[in-house]
């Protein structure tokens, strides 16, 4: 059904990637404020995320990094509209093109799903069928672009050659990172959306693998223009990837950065743990610096959810949550980081 | 450097005795036939002719990609998967095929996901005297309880976790609790098949440091199976390179794992992401020159498996698998390694 496009739709215009370092920044294409989300379970209500705002520029790709439970992927799921009944969603404003996602009726988030904003899933496999040969699927999401030879061109391109080879083959008949690829580009080409969301689409590849996904992201995002919010656990390859890297902590974010800012110069306390405890941060001769307790609990804290862990740790940190403060070109939602003076060459 | 040797096995340095050594292993696994097929079973050929040794007090890591094969090797060392070739041995004495369980004691195997290692419905004090009453280790329950204190304590636990069940400790305590549930029966050589991977980051630091103290502390010869370079380079003395089966790069970790001879290493080691600190414009993906995806094991490709997607290979490389050969202190599998290095100087 390629109504919006026909085929021989010239590649998107659409913004240039250098606009992200442009000293004026544009207006934001994602824009999310105070979204909260509460899943309900056996023991009562537990909130995944607390309070979450950020923006996501034209372009631009955002990592959101976090442990395990930090809400990272909730964050993903609410703005996508997802989320599973009987889950709340609470937020001031998710601003997308004008509209905001967060008042919009079901039917209309539908007409927005895969068409200007799309989702590549974990695992690619879950989101073809099984039963269908690939030809077909390609078919039902591209129609008449895949005669288009530009578009089997690209296709070809990021290592989509087997399946334009074999169109008749079932998907089980091809790699974890072929079928990877093919879900990104049925994403990404299929409707040209403006926003890319990608839940930790590298996580189950091998690493010559995931280097040839991550370079296919960032290719489409020259060609395309998409803009990116990139949920990852992994530092190294948000710091790959990435312009701006938010760091989530117990259901928020405790701080957004450029990237080379965030590992030059954390923040946040939990930001210059997790750097710390990285081997590919840290240098060879120093030892790991593990971060002390568990991540447990951490959503159901009044004040700061790093706050049992924090060295810096003050009263105020228990009773109320820091609101975020601007520091240098990022934000920092802690009580003692970096006050006043010391900001920007600090190293 | 032309010092070019073809030794059949990796030769233990001098002054070093191996603790655990690995001999021409081979396991290949049947692949089902489909019904109505005739002819003979198919078959993966999982590993295929890996020879090494590790000394006490030694970490060897053992690294590649998912098929590669290390994970098989980890069973074999431990003897749950009897090799369909090879022989491992135990400070010089051949281990039989099937292992009795005394020697089974002496290597200890653990797994990648602490969380499926325990009994969800026991607590830990069961899961830590039942090794100790398994091999007759210890006369009585107060002397297994000594031994289980001891063995929480090694780890950085305490007492107290002893009462707990496995689903009320997080993820890092019970990574510990395998580790220290290996170590109680004594083992010679540990053998950890992914020990960080289910790991979250800031946890994966306090394993890390608490392997490179068990290493000195009890002298044990450690095999280390990982996908992760960056932790392989944090722990290892040595490492291996694995690709479809046979090991590609064997030697001292500052070389196979910073400065590798064999392309493949060379590819996998550059594909590992780096976060760049130098960036001011927008993420250029790096070129890792990463092409194409491991093909099957049940079929390999001809010659050197890796020759499909080598950015060196010649008609040499389809046709002669490569032999072993000692270029410098590290021991590749590359008809082109040599080339390659002298053009690197």
């Amino acid at each position: 059904m390629a109504t919006t496009l026909g085929p021989g739709t010239p590649p998107a215009a659409a913004a240039h990637p250098d606009d992200a370092a442009r000293p004026a920044p544009p207006e934001p294409l994602l824009r999310v404020r105070d979204l909260s989300v509460t899943y309900p379970s056996a023991r009562g209500p537990v909130t995944a995320v607390r309070d979450v705002s950020f923006a996501v520029r034209p372009g631009e790709i955002l990592g959101l990094v976090g442990e395990s439970g930090s809400g990272k992927s909730s964050v993903c799921t609410a703005v996508m509209g997802l989320l599973p009944d009987g889950t709340r969603r609470d937020a001031a404003e998710i601003a997308f093109e004008g509209r905001d996602l967060a008042r919009l009726r079901d039917r209309d988030m539908r007409r927005l799903r895969g068409r200007r904003i799309a989702l590549v899933p974990q695992q690619p496999m879950t989101s073809l069928s099984p039963t269908t040969p690939v030809g077909r699927q390609l078919r039902w999401y591209l129609g008449g672009l895949l005669d288009d030879p530009a578009v089997r061109g690209l296709l070809a391109d990021i290592g989509l050659g087997p399946v334009l080879d074999r169109p008749r083959d079932l998907p089980g008949a091809f790699s974890g990172g072929q079928l990877q690829r093919l879900v990104i580009a049925v994403a990404a080409l299929s409707h040209r959306p403006a926003l890319l969301l990608a839940d930790e689409p590298t996580t189950t590849l091998d690493a010559t693998v995931q280097a040839q996904v991550l370079k296919l992201l960032l290719t489409l995002r020259e060609q395309l223009g998409l803009a990116m919010l990139y949920v990852s656990h992994d530092l190294a390859v948000v710091g790959q990837i990435c312009d701006r890297v938010g760091v989530m902590y117990g259901g928020r974010l405790v701080e957004t950065a450029p990237v080379a800012e965030l590992f030059a110069n954390p923040r946040h306390p939990y930001t210059r743990a997790l750097v710390a405890s990285m081997p590919s941060t840290t240098p060879a001769d120093e030892p790991l610096r593990p971060i002390p307790g568990t991540a447990e609990g951490a959503n159901a804290l009044a004040g700061c959810p790093f706050a049992p862990r924090c060295p810096d740790v003050v009263d105020a940190c228990r009773t109320a949550m820091p609101a975020s403060r601007r520091i240098g070109a990022g934000t920092v939602g802690c009580h003692t980081a970096d006050h006043g003076a010391d900001e920007g060459e600090a190293t | 450097m032309t010092g070019i040797a073809q030794p059949r096995k990796e030769q233990a340095a001098p002054g070093r005795t191996p603790m655990l050594a690995a001999t021409g292993l081979r396991r290949y696994f049947p692949v089902p036939r489909g019904l109505g097929k005739r002819g003979p079973a198919a078959q993966v050929h999982a590993v295929e002719d890996v020879s090494f040794d590790v000394a006490a007090g030694e970490i060897l890591a053992v690294v590649g990609e998912s098929g590669c094969g290390k994970s098989t090797v980890a069973r074999m060392l431990a003897g749950l998967s009897e090799p369909t070739g090879g022989t491992v041995a135990l400070d010089g004495r051949d281990l039989p095929a099937r292992r009795g369980a005394a020697d089974q004691r002496l290597v200890q195997l653990v797994t990648q996901n602490p969380r499926a290692a325990f009994n969800r419905r026991r607590g830990i004090r069961h899961a830590l005297h039942q090794p100790l009453r398994v091999h007759g280790l210890a006369a009585g329950k107060d002397e297994r309880e000594k031994a289980a204190l001891d063995a929480i304590r090694r780890v950085g636990l305490s007492e107290e976790h002893l009462d707990r069940m496995p689903r009320d400790l997080s993820g890092g305590e019970l990574a510990r609790l395998v580790l220290a549930r290996a170590l109680l029966v004594g083992p010679r050589v540990l053998v950890l098949d992914e020990p960080t991977a289910s790991l979250d980051a800031s946890v994966k630091a306090t394993v890390v440091n608490l392997l490179l103290r068990l290493r000195d502390e009890l002298g044990l010869a450690i095999v280390l199976i990982t996908h992760e370079i960056d932790i392989a380079r944090r722990l290892a003395d040595r490492a291996a390179v694995m690709y479809l089966g046979r090991i590609a790069e064997i030697g001292p970790a500052a070389e196979v794992l910073h400065e590798p001879a064999h392309p493949y290493a060379r590819m996998l080691l550059a594909s590992v992401p780096e976060p760049d600190l130098t960036r001011t414009g927008p993420a250029r993906a790096a070129d890792t020159g990463a092409i194409g995806e491991v093909p099957s094991a049940i079929e390999p490709p001809p010659g050197c498996a890796f020759h499909p997607r080598c950015p060196l290979a010649t008609a040499e490389c389809a046709v002669d698998v490569p032999e072993p050969r000692l270029l410098g202190g590290v021991t590749v599998s590359c008809h082109h390694a040599a080339d390659n290095a002298v053009v690197e100087g």
